[in-house]
C-alpha cells in the first residue's frame, strides 16, 4: 500500500471515528451520573440528523438548524427521562437498561410514522471539493464531524469543570450519597445527563445529516457508539473520545484490507476483544469513577 | 427547639439500631451524642439527614416534621453534615468540593446552565465564598489541590469546609476528631466555636471526651439504640448509667 491510500485510510477513519466519539460520549455521561447503559442513545443521532433536515426544508439557516435541532434532542432526551426513567429509578440498572430498549424502539417506531421509510437527503453544509490533506482527501462535512468532537469536548470540558453546575454534577458522578447531602438532587442530575447525551448525540447526527439520514440509523450508529463507551472504560471522557477515533480507524482500515461487506463486523469485532481481554476498558478503572 | 426528636426508631430487617429516642437541641447550642461503638450514633445522623427514613418517631427541624423528606429537601432546609469516612469529591480540587457546597445557592435553574447562561458574577461569588470557608479552616494554600492529596486530618476539615459553605443552620459532624493529632483538634475544637459564634447550631458525634466534655451545652447519651441519659457534660460524667454504658458493670456475686 502506498502512503497516500494508507493516509487516506486514516483520514476516513478519523472523521468516522469523530461521529462514533460524540455518539459514545452520550453513553458515558449518562452511565456516569444514573449507571445506565442508554440505548436510546442512537435514535438521539437519528432524530438529530432527521430534525435537521426537517428545519432546513421548513428554510433555516443553516446555524438555526443545527442549534434547534440540538436543543428539540436535548429537550426529547430530558422528557424520555422524565416519563420513563424517573418514575422507575428504584428498578434495578438492568431493568432501566432494558427501558431503554424499549425506548428505542418506540422512537424508531414513531420516526417511521413522521418522516417514513425513504432516507431523507440535503445537501452538505459547504460546498466545494474535498481538500486534500497529505496525499489524502477529505470532504468538507467530514471536517464538520470533527469540528463538531471538538465543540462538544470543549463545551463539556467548560461546562464540567468551570461551572457550579457543572462541578454538582460530577459530584453526583464521584459520590451520589455525599452530593444529595450537599443539596444536589441526583433525580436532576440524572435528566441533565440524559439532556447532554441526548444533546451531543443530535450534534453528531445532525453533521452526519448530508451523508445519511433514515428512520432506521440509529441502532448501527448507537452500536459503534457505544464500542467506543466500552473500549474507552465507560467513565472516562477522554476514554471515549480516543476510543472513538480508534474504533472509526479501525473500521477504515478493515474495510480496506478485508472487505467493506465487514465494515460492522470489525467494531464488533473491537467490542468482543474488549470484553475478552480488557473488560475495563482501555482507561475504565474497577470500582473508580472518572469523568 | 431547633431540632427536636420524639420517640425516634429505626429497624433493620430484625435488628432494632435505635429504639424511642427523644431529645432537643436549641439554636446555638452544641449539642453531643455519645455512647460505645455501635450505640446507633451514625444511624441516628443518618435518620436526620434523610439517608434513610426513621422506622417510627418524628423529627422537627425548624419546626418542619422531616419524616418523608430526601436528603436534598432536608439539606435546603439548612442541615449540613460531615462524615465519619470521609465522603469528599476525590476527583476534584479542594476549591471545587466547597464550591459544590455552595451549589444550592444557585439561582440558575437546570435549563440555563445547560444552555450555558450561568452568570459570571454568581460563579465569582460563590469563588470568592468558598476561599472563605477554607481560609476559615485553614486550607486556603490548598485550594488547588486535588482534594485526594490532603492529609487525613485536613480532609476532615475540608469536609467541614463544604458543610459550611452550604450556609447550614445546623451542622453535624460525626466524629470530627478521629483520626487528628493533638494539634489538629485544638484547632477543631476552636473552629468548632468559630462555627457557634456565627450563629449555627453544631451537633457531634465524638469519641473523644475530652473534646466532648469541653465543648458541649448539652451531651445525649446512646447505648443499644437507646436514650439512657442526657444533660450537661457535668451531669453526664456523674449518670450511673453512662459509667454502667462505658466501663461495664461490676461484677457481682456470680449466680
Amino acid at each position: 500500500m502506498d502512503s497516500s491510500s494508507l493516509m487516506q485510510y486514516i483520514l476516513t477513519g478519523l472523521a468516522q471515528g469523530g461521529l462514533y466519539a460524540l455518539i459514545g460520549l452520550g453513553f458515558v455521561l449518562i452511565y456516569n451520573v444514573t449507571g445506565i447503559i442508554n440505548f436510546v442513545q442512537g435514535e438521539f443521532v437519528m432524530l438529530g440528523a432527521m430534525l435537521a433536515v426537517t428545519y432546513e426544508r421548513m428554510g433555516l439557516p443553516l446555524p438555526l438548524v443545527i442549534v434547534f435541532a440540538v436543543v428539540s434532542v436535548a429537550l426529547i432526551g430530558a422528557g424520555l427521562e422524565v416519563i420513563s426513567i424517573r418514575p422507575a429509578r428504584r428498578a434495578t440498572p438492568l431493568t432501566l437498561i432494558i427501558i431503554t430498549i424499549g425506548l428505542s424502539m418506540a422512537v424508531r417506531g414513531i420516526a417511521l410514522l413522521i418522516w417514513g421509510t425513504d432516507p431523507l437527503v440535503i445537501p452538505a453544509f459547504s460546498g466545494g471539493g474535498p481538500i486534500k490533506i497529505l496525499g489524502g482527501a477529505l470532504m468538507p462535512q467530514q471536517f464538520w464531524i470533527l469540528g463538531a468532537t471538538a465543540v462538544s469536548v470543549l463545551g463539556l470540558y467548560i461546562f464540567l469543570d468551570l461551572t457550579v453546575m457543572g462541578k454538582a454534577f460530577r459530584a453526583c458522578v464521584i459520590n451520589k450519597m455525599g452530593a444529595s447531602l450537599m443539596g444536589i438532587s441526583p433525580r436532576r442530575m440524572s435528566t441533565l445527563a440524559f439532556a447532554l447525551g441526548a444533546a451531543v448525540g443530535a450534534l453528531g447526527g445532525v453533521v452526519f445529516a448530508p451523508t445519511l439520514a433514515s428512520y432506521d440509523m440509529g441502532m448501527a450508529l448507537g452500536v459503534k457508539g457505544f464500542v467506543a463507551a466500552v473500549l474507552g472504560g465507560l467513565t472516562s471522557v477522554p476514554g471515549v473520545i480516543l476510543s472513538g477515533f480508534i474504533v472509526g480507524i479501525g473500521e477504515s482500515f478493515g474495510t480496506a484490507f478485508i472487505s467493506s461487506g465487514y465494515k460492522d463486523a470489525i467494531s464488533l469485532f473491537i467490542l468482543l476483544l474488549v470484553l475478552l481481554v480488557r473488560p475495563q476498558g482501555l482507561f475504565g478503572i474497577y470500582g473508580g469513577k472518572r469523568v | 427547639m431547633l431540632l427536636e426528636v420524639n420517640n425516634l426508631g429505626k429497624s433493620f430487617g430484625g435488628v432494632k439500631a435505635l429504639q424511642g429516642v427523644s431529645f432537643s437541641f436549641a439554636q446555638g447550642q452544641i449539642g453531643a451524642l455519645i455512647g460505645p461503638n455501635g450505640a446507633g450514633k451514625t444511624t441516628l445522623f443518618n435518620l436526620l439527614t434523610g439517608v434513610f427514613p426513621p422506622s417510627s418517631g418524628e423529627i422537627h427541624f425548624r419546626k418542619r416534621l422531616l419524616n418523608g423528606m430526601s436528603a436534598v429537601q432536608i439539606s435546603a432546609l439548612g442541615m449540613a453534615r460531615t462524615f465519619q469516612n470521609l465522603q469528599l469529591f476525590t476527583n476534584m480540587s479542594v476549591l471545587e468540593n466547597v464550591m459544590v457546597g455552595c451549589h444550592g445557592q444557585t439561582k440558575t435553574g437546570l435549563l440555563g446552565a445547560a444552555l450555558r447562561l450561568t452568570s459570571r458574577k454568581e460563579e465569582k461569588h460563590i469563588r470568592k465564598t468558598s476561599l472563605e470557608m477554607l481560609d476559615k479552616v485553614g486550607l486556603m494554600d490548598y485550594a488547588d489541590s486535588p482534594a485526594d492529596t490532603l492529609p487525613f486530618g485536613q480532609k476532615r476539615l475540608l469536609e467541614i469546609a463544604r458543610a459550611l459553605a452550604m450556609r447550614p443552620e445546623i451542622i453535624l459532624l460525626d466524629e470530627p476528631a478521629a483520626g487528628l493529632n493533638p494539634t489538629e483538634s485544638r484547632f477543631l475544637v476552636d473552629l468548632i466555636y468559630r462555627i457557634r459564634s456565627e450563629g449555627a447550631t453544631v451537633v457531634l458525634v465524638e469519641h473523644d471526651m475530652e473534646t466532648v466534655m469541653e465543648l458541649a451545652d448539652k451531651i445525649v447519651v446512646l447505648d443499644f439504640g437507646e436514650k439512657i441519659a442526657e444533660g450537661t457534660p457535668v451531669e453526664i460524667t456523674r449518670n450511673d448509667r453512662v459509667i454502667e454504658a462505658y466501663l461495664g458493670r461490676e461484677v457481682q456475686q456470680p449466680a
